[in-house]
């Protein structure tokens, strides 16, 4: 079903404000681990683990969640659809394949902020702070090419789409022999 | 000059772009990458704090 242009618009910011937000939130938990993993102070590298467990549940997990929804609703509501373009079909399964990574990583990340509220030297949980820090730059990477996508679009039908498009092709066909 | 649809209309769908082949390989390439260190205990899961700690106390 095609959404109304005033809908169309009105789900685009919705999807675009997530998605940037999301983006936002990455490079600032990216920021806190590179600053955790490489902080001297003990109260520096403390806080950041702390702030990591708080922007991971209360800004990557619902503005991840709000991107995957409405991305799905865009399309669905616009003639692009879901499964007919590959850039679509990139951006749904970076999009799906990150939300997983990212409930799966959450566990780990409230455990270090766990125990980071204990006095963590710089040796403590070293390969786990490590692969926290890589994980950030993944997923950052990641989103910036969901972004890179949508804005080039490039080209590209799935056989699915292709046979939607001889489906509309043959009915525009048939509507004009009709009427003539 | 007057053509019947069925004339210019391709039989098959086209094949896959080059920037799909070639981002699907690397892709893939990176799977099998995470995959192989998540098998040999590098990941988070096998690094949390509560293992790690237990490990110390041992």
């Amino acid at each position: 079903m095609i959404m109304a242009p005033r809908l169309r618009k009105l789900m685009l910011t919705a999807h675009i404000t997530a998605s940037v937000g999301w983006l936002g939130a990455i490079a600032a938990f990216l920021a806190l681990a590179i600053a955790g993993l490489t902080g001297q102070d003990g109260r520096q590298v403390q806080a950041a683990y702390l702030s990591m467990d708080l922007i991971a549940s209360l800004l990557i997990v619902p503005l991840c969640l709000a991107t995957l929804i409405s991305g799905v609703v865009q399309s669905l509501g616009t003639s692009w659809g879901l499964f007919r373009h590959y850039w679509v079909l990139a951006k749904l399964l970076i999009t799906v394949v990150s939300t997983i990574l990212l409930l799966v990583h959450l566990r780990p990340i409230h455990d270090l902020a766990a125990a980071a509220a204990l006095p963590l030297s710089s040796a403590d949980f070293r390969q786990m702070r490590v692969q926290m820090a890589n994980d950030a730059g993944a997923a950052a990477l990641a989103l910036l090419v969901t972004t890179a996508l949508s804005v080039y679009k490039p080209r590209g039908v799935t056989p699915y789409g292709w046979r939607k498009q001889q489906e509309q092709r043959r009915e525009t066909l048939a509507a004009e022999t009709t009427s003539s | 000059m007057a053509h019947s649809s069925g004339d210019s209309e391709p039989t098959s769908a086209p094949s896959m772009p080059r920037w799909v082949k070639i981002s699907g390989s690397v892709v893939i390439v990176l799977i099998l990458l995470v995959l192989a260190l998540h098998l040999s205990g590098n990941s988070p899961m096998h690094h949390s704090p509560a293992t790690e700690r237990q490990g110390q106390q041992q």
